[in-house]
Protein backbone atom coordinates (compact mmCIF):
# COMPACT_ATOMS: atom_id res chain seq x y z
CA UNK A 1 0.00 0.00 0.00
CA UNK A 2 1.07 3.58 -0.58
CA UNK A 3 2.20 4.22 2.96
CA UNK A 4 3.21 7.82 2.39
CA UNK A 5 -0.23 8.78 1.10
CA UNK A 6 -2.08 6.88 3.83
CA UNK A 7 0.11 8.39 6.57
CA UNK A 8 -0.50 11.87 5.20
CA UNK A 9 -4.27 11.33 5.02
CA UNK A 10 -4.37 9.89 8.54
CA UNK A 11 -2.48 12.91 9.86
CA UNK A 12 -5.02 15.24 8.26
CA UNK A 13 -7.86 13.20 9.77
CA UNK A 14 -6.30 13.15 13.25
CA UNK A 15 -5.81 16.89 13.19
CA UNK A 16 -9.54 17.36 12.51
CA UNK A 17 -9.25 18.19 8.84
CA UNK A 18 -11.93 15.79 7.59
CA UNK A 19 -14.06 18.29 5.70
CA UNK A 20 -11.34 19.17 3.19
CA UNK A 21 -10.76 15.52 2.22
CA UNK A 22 -12.11 14.54 -1.21
CA UNK A 23 -14.40 11.54 -1.62
CA UNK A 24 -11.46 9.61 -3.11
CA UNK A 25 -9.22 10.48 -0.15
CA UNK A 26 -11.96 9.42 2.26
CA UNK A 27 -12.37 6.10 0.44
CA UNK A 28 -8.59 5.49 0.51
CA UNK A 29 -8.54 6.23 4.24
CA UNK A 30 -11.42 3.85 4.85
CA UNK A 31 -9.78 1.04 2.87
CA UNK A 32 -6.45 1.60 4.61
CA UNK A 33 -7.89 0.03 7.77
CA UNK A 34 -8.89 -3.15 6.01
CA UNK A 35 -7.01 -3.73 2.75
CA UNK A 36 -3.30 -4.40 2.49
CA UNK A 37 -2.52 -3.87 -1.18
CA UNK A 38 -3.54 -1.76 -4.21
CA UNK A 39 -5.63 0.53 -2.03
CA UNK A 40 -5.78 3.34 -4.57
CA UNK A 41 -6.90 1.04 -7.40
CA UNK A 42 -9.58 -0.49 -5.19
CA UNK A 43 -10.80 2.93 -4.06
CA UNK A 44 -11.05 4.07 -7.68
CA UNK A 45 -12.92 0.92 -8.69
CA UNK A 46 -15.41 1.37 -5.84
CA UNK A 47 -16.00 5.02 -6.72
CA UNK A 48 -16.34 4.27 -10.41
CA UNK A 49 -18.95 1.62 -9.63
CA UNK A 50 -20.96 3.34 -6.91
CA UNK A 51 -20.11 7.02 -7.27
CA UNK A 52 -19.60 7.69 -3.57
CA UNK A 53 -19.18 6.02 -0.17
CA UNK A 54 -22.86 6.45 0.70
CA UNK A 55 -24.09 4.42 -2.29
CA UNK A 56 -21.36 1.82 -1.79
CA UNK A 57 -22.55 1.38 1.78
CA UNK A 58 -26.05 0.58 0.47
CA UNK A 59 -24.78 -2.21 -1.78
CA UNK A 60 -24.92 -5.92 -1.12
CA UNK A 61 -21.58 -6.58 0.67
CA UNK A 62 -21.00 -9.93 -0.97
CA UNK A 63 -21.50 -8.53 -4.45
CA UNK A 64 -19.41 -5.44 -3.68
CA UNK A 65 -16.53 -7.64 -2.48
CA UNK A 66 -16.56 -9.74 -5.64
CA UNK A 67 -17.17 -6.95 -8.10
CA UNK A 68 -14.67 -4.44 -6.72
CA UNK A 69 -12.01 -6.95 -5.75
CA UNK A 70 -11.99 -6.20 -2.04
CA UNK A 71 -12.22 -8.60 0.91
CA UNK A 72 -15.55 -9.41 2.53
CA UNK A 73 -14.19 -7.74 5.70
CA UNK A 74 -13.83 -4.50 3.76
CA UNK A 75 -17.32 -4.89 2.30
CA UNK A 76 -18.72 -5.32 5.82
CA UNK A 77 -16.84 -2.22 7.02
CA UNK A 78 -18.40 -0.11 4.25
CA UNK A 79 -21.82 -1.64 4.94
CA UNK A 80 -21.59 -0.81 8.67
CA UNK A 81 -21.47 2.98 8.12
CA UNK A 82 -25.22 3.67 7.79
CA UNK A 83 -25.92 1.39 10.75
CA UNK A 84 -23.90 3.58 13.12
CA UNK A 85 -26.78 6.02 13.44
CA UNK A 86 -29.14 3.46 14.88
CA UNK A 87 -26.73 2.69 17.67
CA UNK A 88 -26.03 6.34 18.31
CA UNK A 89 -29.67 6.88 19.25
CA UNK A 90 -29.48 4.09 21.79
CA UNK A 91 -28.23 4.51 25.33
CA UNK A 92 -27.49 8.18 25.05
CA UNK A 93 -26.73 8.33 28.75
CA UNK A 94 -27.77 11.45 30.60
CA UNK A 95 -30.24 12.55 27.97
CA UNK A 96 -33.06 14.50 29.59
CA UNK A 97 -36.46 12.79 29.30
CA UNK A 98 -38.55 15.25 31.25
CA UNK A 99 -41.11 16.36 28.65
CA UNK A 100 -43.55 14.42 26.49
CA UNK A 101 -41.88 15.58 23.29
CA UNK A 102 -38.37 14.59 24.45
CA UNK A 103 -39.58 11.13 25.40
CA UNK A 104 -41.44 10.62 22.12
CA UNK A 105 -38.44 11.76 20.11
CA UNK A 106 -36.06 9.51 22.03
CA UNK A 107 -38.11 6.35 21.58
CA UNK A 108 -39.03 7.12 17.96
CA UNK A 109 -35.34 7.12 17.05
CA UNK A 110 -34.69 4.12 19.30
CA UNK A 111 -37.09 1.98 17.29
CA UNK A 112 -35.93 3.16 13.88
CA UNK A 113 -35.67 0.13 11.62
CA UNK A 114 -37.13 -2.28 14.18
CA UNK A 115 -40.08 -4.30 12.99
CA UNK A 116 -40.84 -6.82 15.75
CA UNK A 117 -42.91 -5.88 18.72
CA UNK A 118 -40.51 -5.07 21.53
CA UNK A 119 -40.78 -3.78 25.06
CA UNK A 120 -38.04 -1.29 25.88
CA UNK A 121 -37.65 0.26 29.32
CA UNK A 122 -35.70 3.40 30.19
CA UNK A 123 -34.36 3.80 33.72
CA UNK A 124 -34.04 7.42 34.89
CA UNK A 125 -32.37 9.18 37.77
CA UNK A 126 -34.11 11.67 40.09
CA UNK A 127 -33.47 14.50 37.65
CA UNK A 128 -35.19 12.53 34.89
CA UNK A 129 -32.05 11.89 32.97
CA UNK A 130 -31.48 8.54 31.33
CA UNK A 131 -29.32 6.02 33.18
CA UNK A 132 -29.88 3.18 30.73
CA UNK A 133 -32.40 1.84 28.25
CA UNK A 134 -32.77 -1.83 27.36
CA UNK A 135 -34.93 -4.24 25.53
CA UNK A 136 -36.81 -6.23 28.15
CA UNK A 137 -38.97 -8.50 26.06
CA UNK A 138 -39.87 -9.30 22.51
CA UNK A 139 -43.31 -10.30 21.27
CA UNK A 140 -46.80 -9.28 22.21
CA UNK A 141 -47.12 -6.70 24.95
CA UNK A 142 -50.15 -8.46 26.36
CA UNK A 143 -47.89 -11.06 27.94
CA UNK A 144 -46.65 -8.86 30.74
CA UNK A 145 -46.47 -11.25 33.68
CA UNK A 146 -43.04 -12.46 32.70
CA UNK A 147 -41.88 -8.96 31.78
CA UNK A 148 -42.75 -7.42 35.16
CA UNK A 149 -40.00 -9.29 36.91
CA UNK A 150 -37.48 -8.31 34.24
CA UNK A 151 -38.55 -4.65 34.36
CA UNK A 152 -38.14 -4.58 38.14
CA UNK A 153 -34.79 -6.32 37.89
CA UNK A 154 -33.58 -3.84 35.28
CA UNK A 155 -34.60 -0.81 37.37
CA UNK A 156 -33.02 -2.18 40.55
CA UNK A 157 -29.80 -3.15 38.82
CA UNK A 158 -29.47 0.40 37.50
CA UNK A 159 -30.26 1.97 40.90
CA UNK A 160 -33.25 3.69 39.40
CA UNK A 161 -36.63 4.37 40.98
CA UNK A 162 -38.24 6.01 37.94
CA UNK A 163 -38.84 4.23 34.66
CA UNK A 164 -40.50 4.85 31.31
CA UNK A 165 -42.07 1.97 29.39
CA UNK A 166 -42.22 1.87 25.63
CA UNK A 167 -43.13 -0.44 22.84
CA UNK A 168 -43.51 -0.36 19.10
CA UNK A 169 -46.52 -1.20 16.92
CA UNK A 170 -44.62 -2.47 13.90
CA UNK A 171 -47.67 -3.03 11.74
CA UNK A 172 -49.99 -0.19 12.71
CA UNK A 173 -50.04 3.37 13.93
CA UNK A 174 -49.31 4.46 17.48
CA UNK A 175 -52.91 4.57 18.76
CA UNK A 176 -52.95 2.76 22.14
CA UNK A 177 -55.02 -0.42 22.29
CA UNK A 178 -57.13 -1.48 25.32
CA UNK A 179 -54.47 -4.15 26.00
CA UNK A 180 -51.77 -1.49 26.10
CA UNK A 181 -53.70 0.36 28.77
CA UNK A 182 -54.40 -2.79 30.81
CA UNK A 183 -50.73 -3.83 30.61
CA UNK A 184 -49.67 -0.37 31.78
CA UNK A 185 -52.03 -0.53 34.77
CA UNK A 186 -50.72 -3.92 35.71
CA UNK A 187 -47.05 -2.89 35.50
CA UNK A 188 -47.70 0.36 37.43
CA UNK A 189 -49.39 -1.63 40.20
CA UNK A 190 -46.59 -4.18 40.39
CA UNK A 191 -43.83 -1.56 40.48
CA UNK A 192 -45.57 0.28 43.33
CA UNK A 193 -44.75 -2.65 45.63
CA UNK A 194 -41.06 -1.95 45.27
CA UNK A 195 -41.37 1.86 45.15
CA UNK A 196 -40.60 2.23 41.48
CA UNK A 197 -42.51 5.00 39.71
CA UNK A 198 -43.66 4.40 36.15
CA UNK A 199 -43.51 7.87 34.69
CA UNK A 200 -44.90 7.26 31.22
CA UNK A 201 -45.55 4.72 28.48
CA UNK A 202 -44.54 5.71 24.93
CA UNK A 203 -45.97 3.87 21.92
CA UNK A 204 -44.27 4.22 18.54
CA UNK A 205 -46.17 3.40 15.34
CA UNK A 206 -44.81 2.07 12.09
CA UNK A 207 -44.84 5.55 10.59
CA UNK A 208 -42.42 6.74 13.27
CA UNK A 209 -44.99 8.81 15.13
CA UNK A 210 -45.20 8.35 18.88
CA UNK A 211 -47.77 8.91 21.63
CA UNK A 212 -47.35 9.35 25.37
CA UNK A 213 -50.03 7.55 27.37
CA UNK A 214 -49.58 10.03 30.20
CA UNK A 215 -50.29 12.88 27.81
CA UNK A 216 -53.24 11.30 26.00
CA UNK A 217 -54.89 9.13 28.69
CA UNK A 218 -53.87 11.13 31.74
CA UNK A 219 -51.71 10.96 34.84
CA UNK A 220 -54.21 8.84 36.77
CA UNK A 221 -53.18 5.77 34.77
CA UNK A 222 -49.79 6.04 36.45
CA UNK A 223 -50.95 6.52 40.05
CA UNK B 1 -5.35 -22.67 19.85
CA UNK B 2 -3.27 -19.53 19.99
CA UNK B 3 -4.84 -16.40 21.40
CA UNK B 4 -4.77 -14.95 17.96
CA UNK B 5 -6.78 -17.82 16.55
CA UNK B 6 -9.25 -17.49 19.37
CA UNK B 7 -9.84 -13.83 18.56
CA UNK B 8 -10.10 -14.36 14.82
CA UNK B 9 -12.78 -17.03 15.37
CA UNK B 10 -14.76 -14.58 17.49
CA UNK B 11 -14.33 -11.89 14.85
CA UNK B 12 -15.53 -14.10 12.03
CA UNK B 13 -18.56 -15.26 14.00
CA UNK B 14 -19.62 -11.72 14.85
CA UNK B 15 -19.14 -10.59 11.24
CA UNK B 16 -21.12 -13.59 10.00
CA UNK B 17 -23.95 -12.77 12.41
CA UNK B 18 -24.02 -9.27 10.99
CA UNK B 19 -24.04 -10.49 7.39
CA UNK B 20 -26.92 -12.86 8.07
CA UNK B 21 -29.12 -10.79 10.37
CA UNK B 22 -27.91 -7.19 10.22
CA UNK B 23 -27.80 -5.18 13.41
CA UNK B 24 -31.12 -6.46 14.72
CA UNK B 25 -29.63 -8.79 17.33
CA UNK B 26 -26.44 -6.91 18.13
CA UNK B 27 -26.05 -4.86 21.27
CA UNK B 28 -24.15 -1.59 21.39
CA UNK B 29 -20.81 -2.95 22.59
CA UNK B 30 -20.86 -5.77 20.01
CA UNK B 31 -21.44 -3.21 17.28
CA UNK B 32 -18.54 -1.11 18.57
CA UNK B 33 -16.46 -4.29 18.60
CA UNK B 34 -17.32 -4.92 14.94
CA UNK B 35 -15.88 -1.47 14.21
CA UNK B 36 -12.85 -1.91 16.45
CA UNK B 37 -11.80 -5.09 14.62
CA UNK B 38 -10.52 -2.82 11.86
CA UNK B 39 -8.58 -0.50 14.11
CA UNK B 40 -7.14 -3.11 16.47
CA UNK B 41 -6.07 -6.14 14.46
CA UNK B 42 -4.70 -8.32 17.24
CA UNK B 43 -6.25 -7.27 20.51
CA UNK B 44 -9.15 -8.35 22.68
CA UNK B 45 -11.67 -5.82 21.43
CA UNK B 46 -14.36 -6.85 23.88
CA UNK B 47 -12.49 -5.34 26.81
CA UNK B 48 -11.63 -2.13 24.95
CA UNK B 49 -15.20 -1.77 23.70
CA UNK B 50 -16.39 -1.77 27.33
CA UNK B 51 -13.62 0.61 28.43
CA UNK B 52 -14.66 3.07 25.71
CA UNK B 53 -18.39 3.03 26.44
CA UNK B 54 -17.73 3.23 30.20
CA UNK B 55 -15.50 6.25 29.75
CA UNK B 56 -17.65 8.15 27.22
CA UNK B 57 -21.11 6.90 28.08
CA UNK B 58 -22.35 5.92 24.61
CA UNK B 59 -21.27 5.00 21.12
CA UNK B 60 -22.25 8.47 19.93
CA UNK B 61 -19.97 10.10 22.51
CA UNK B 62 -17.14 7.73 21.58
CA UNK B 63 -17.42 8.73 17.92
CA UNK B 64 -17.71 12.43 18.78
CA UNK B 65 -14.74 12.43 21.19
CA UNK B 66 -11.51 14.22 20.20
CA UNK B 67 -8.52 12.07 19.27
CA UNK B 68 -6.55 13.19 22.36
CA UNK B 69 -9.28 11.95 24.70
CA UNK B 70 -9.68 8.64 22.88
CA UNK B 71 -5.96 7.86 23.17
CA UNK B 72 -6.22 8.23 26.95
CA UNK B 73 -8.13 4.94 26.96
CA UNK B 74 -5.86 1.93 27.50
CA UNK B 75 -5.34 0.07 24.23
CA UNK B 76 -6.37 2.94 21.94
CA UNK B 77 -3.49 4.40 19.96
CA UNK B 78 -3.46 7.17 17.40
CA UNK B 79 -4.44 4.84 14.54
CA UNK B 80 -7.47 3.48 16.36
CA UNK B 81 -8.52 6.95 17.50
CA UNK B 82 -8.23 8.22 13.93
CA UNK B 83 -10.34 5.33 12.70
CA UNK B 84 -13.11 6.10 15.22
CA UNK B 85 -12.99 9.75 14.14
CA UNK B 86 -13.40 8.68 10.49
CA UNK B 87 -16.42 6.53 11.36
CA UNK B 88 -17.97 9.43 13.28
CA UNK B 89 -17.51 11.75 10.29
CA UNK B 90 -18.75 9.26 7.67
CA UNK B 91 -21.85 8.60 9.77
CA UNK B 92 -22.96 12.22 9.35
CA UNK B 93 -22.86 11.75 5.59
CA UNK B 94 -24.67 8.44 5.40
CA UNK B 95 -28.08 9.99 4.83
CA UNK B 96 -29.93 7.99 7.44
CA UNK B 97 -29.92 10.69 10.09
CA UNK B 98 -32.40 13.51 9.93
CA UNK B 99 -33.67 12.99 6.44
CA UNK B 100 -34.50 9.41 7.24
CA UNK B 101 -37.30 10.59 9.48
CA UNK B 102 -38.98 11.90 6.32
CA UNK B 103 -41.89 9.97 4.92
CA UNK B 104 -41.94 9.47 1.19
CA UNK B 105 -45.68 10.00 1.29
CA UNK B 106 -46.07 12.44 -1.59
CA UNK B 107 -44.61 12.60 -5.07
CA UNK B 108 -42.73 15.79 -4.10
CA UNK B 109 -41.13 14.24 -1.00
CA UNK B 110 -40.14 11.05 -2.80
CA UNK B 111 -38.66 12.83 -5.81
CA UNK B 112 -36.72 15.24 -3.57
CA UNK B 113 -35.40 12.29 -1.58
CA UNK B 114 -34.00 10.62 -4.70
CA UNK B 115 -32.59 13.86 -6.14
CA UNK B 116 -30.75 14.46 -2.86
CA UNK B 117 -29.53 10.90 -2.73
CA UNK B 118 -28.02 10.93 -6.22
CA UNK B 119 -26.75 14.52 -6.04
CA UNK B 120 -23.16 14.69 -7.30
CA UNK B 121 -23.04 10.97 -8.03
CA UNK B 122 -21.58 10.27 -11.49
CA UNK B 123 -22.15 6.53 -11.60
CA UNK B 124 -25.04 4.81 -13.27
CA UNK B 125 -26.81 3.27 -10.33
CA UNK B 126 -30.08 1.75 -9.17
CA UNK B 127 -31.39 2.17 -5.63
CA UNK B 128 -34.22 0.25 -4.02
CA UNK B 129 -35.91 1.69 -0.94
CA UNK B 130 -38.24 -0.51 1.03
CA UNK B 131 -40.77 1.37 3.15
CA UNK B 132 -43.47 0.53 5.66
CA UNK B 133 -47.11 1.05 4.75
CA UNK B 134 -46.63 4.47 6.40
CA UNK B 135 -43.97 5.10 3.68
CA UNK B 136 -41.13 5.35 6.15
CA UNK B 137 -37.81 4.12 4.71
CA UNK B 138 -36.73 0.84 6.28
CA UNK B 139 -34.01 -0.48 4.03
CA UNK B 140 -31.89 0.62 1.08
CA UNK B 141 -30.16 -1.48 -1.54
CA UNK B 142 -28.01 -0.14 -4.38
CA UNK B 143 -26.99 -2.09 -7.47
CA UNK B 144 -25.22 -1.44 -10.74
CA UNK B 145 -26.20 -1.90 -14.41
CA UNK B 146 -23.39 -4.49 -14.56
CA UNK B 147 -25.30 -6.61 -12.11
CA UNK B 148 -28.28 -6.63 -14.48
CA UNK B 149 -26.19 -7.23 -17.59
CA UNK B 150 -24.37 -10.16 -16.00
CA UNK B 151 -27.58 -11.64 -14.58
CA UNK B 152 -26.22 -11.21 -11.05
CA UNK B 153 -29.26 -9.44 -9.70
CA UNK B 154 -31.02 -11.97 -7.52
CA UNK B 155 -34.68 -10.93 -7.46
CA UNK B 156 -35.56 -13.55 -4.86
CA UNK B 157 -32.91 -12.12 -2.58
CA UNK B 158 -34.35 -8.63 -3.02
CA UNK B 159 -37.83 -9.93 -2.20
CA UNK B 160 -36.49 -11.65 0.94
CA UNK B 161 -34.62 -8.54 2.02
CA UNK B 162 -37.79 -6.46 1.67
CA UNK B 163 -39.82 -9.03 3.59
CA UNK B 164 -37.21 -9.27 6.34
CA UNK B 165 -37.16 -5.51 6.81
CA UNK B 166 -40.93 -5.42 7.16
CA UNK B 167 -41.35 -3.32 4.00
CA UNK B 168 -44.76 -3.17 2.37
CA UNK B 169 -43.89 -0.80 -0.44
CA UNK B 170 -40.91 -0.20 -2.61
CA UNK B 171 -39.43 2.63 -4.67
CA UNK B 172 -36.83 2.21 -7.38
CA UNK B 173 -34.50 5.16 -8.03
CA UNK B 174 -32.28 5.26 -11.10
CA UNK B 175 -29.33 7.59 -11.59
CA UNK B 176 -28.71 8.59 -15.21
CA UNK B 177 -25.62 10.80 -15.04
CA UNK B 178 -24.78 10.55 -18.75
CA UNK B 179 -28.06 9.82 -20.59
CA UNK B 180 -31.08 12.08 -20.37
CA UNK B 181 -33.74 11.35 -17.80
CA UNK B 182 -36.04 9.34 -20.05
CA UNK B 183 -36.17 5.62 -19.30
CA UNK B 184 -34.17 3.25 -21.44
CA UNK B 185 -35.19 -0.30 -22.31
CA UNK B 186 -33.29 -1.72 -19.33
CA UNK B 187 -35.14 0.56 -16.88
CA UNK B 188 -38.54 -0.70 -18.08
CA UNK B 189 -37.38 -4.27 -17.95
CA UNK B 190 -35.91 -4.12 -14.45
CA UNK B 191 -38.97 -2.26 -13.15
CA UNK B 192 -41.24 -4.92 -14.54
CA UNK B 193 -39.09 -7.82 -13.32
CA UNK B 194 -38.91 -6.42 -9.80
CA UNK B 195 -42.67 -5.78 -9.74
CA UNK B 196 -43.28 -9.35 -10.91
CA UNK B 197 -41.07 -10.70 -8.12
CA UNK B 198 -42.42 -8.68 -5.21
CA UNK B 199 -46.07 -7.91 -5.91
CA UNK B 200 -47.30 -11.54 -5.63
CA UNK B 201 -45.96 -11.59 -2.05
CA UNK B 202 -47.70 -8.38 -1.11
CA UNK B 203 -45.01 -5.74 -1.58
CA UNK B 204 -46.15 -2.93 -3.85
CA UNK B 205 -43.85 -1.07 -6.23
CA UNK B 206 -44.98 2.51 -5.68
CA UNK B 207 -42.82 4.28 -8.25
CA UNK B 208 -39.70 4.18 -10.36
CA UNK B 209 -37.94 7.53 -10.48
CA UNK B 210 -35.14 8.42 -12.86
CA UNK B 211 -32.82 11.23 -11.81
CA UNK B 212 -30.49 13.31 -13.89
CA UNK B 213 -29.08 16.32 -12.08
CA UNK B 214 -32.10 18.37 -11.01
CA UNK B 215 -34.55 16.56 -13.29
CA UNK B 216 -36.72 13.58 -12.54
CA UNK B 217 -38.91 11.21 -14.54
CA UNK B 218 -41.55 9.34 -12.56
CA UNK B 219 -43.05 6.16 -14.00
CA UNK B 220 -46.22 6.73 -12.03
CA UNK B 221 -46.67 10.33 -13.15
CA UNK B 222 -46.06 9.35 -16.78
CA UNK B 223 -48.30 6.32 -16.87
CA UNK B 224 -45.40 3.96 -17.45
CA UNK B 225 -46.86 1.22 -15.28
CA UNK B 226 -49.18 0.05 -18.06
CA UNK B 227 -47.68 -3.45 -17.91
CA UNK B 228 -49.78 -4.00 -14.81
CA UNK B 229 -52.97 -3.83 -16.83
CA UNK B 230 -51.67 -6.42 -19.26
CA UNK B 231 -51.11 -9.01 -16.58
Amino acid sequence: MNKGLVDMLRKRLESGDFDSLSERERMILLLSYSEHSSIEEKADRLLETYGNIKSASDADPEFLAKNCNVSIQTAVLINLIPQIDRFCAINSKNILLDTYSRRKQFFASYYKGIRREKLVVAALNRRRRLIAAAEIAEGSSTDVSFSKRLIAEFAVKNNSDTIILSHVHPMSNCTPSPEDIRATESIVAAMKHIDITVLDHIIVGDDGDAVSLRETIGAKLFR
Amino acid sequence: MSENGLHSGHRERLRQRYLENGTENLCEHEFLELLLFYALPRINTNEISHLLTDRFGSLKNVLDAPVEQLTEVKGIGKTAAGFLKLMGELRKDSGYSGKDALHLSTYELASQWFLDYFKGNNSELYLIIGTTSGIRPQVRFSFTPDMIRNHQLDLKRIALMLLKSGSERMFLGINHPSDDFYPIERDYLITRNIADAIEPIGIYLTDTMICKGENIFSFRQNGSFSFREMR
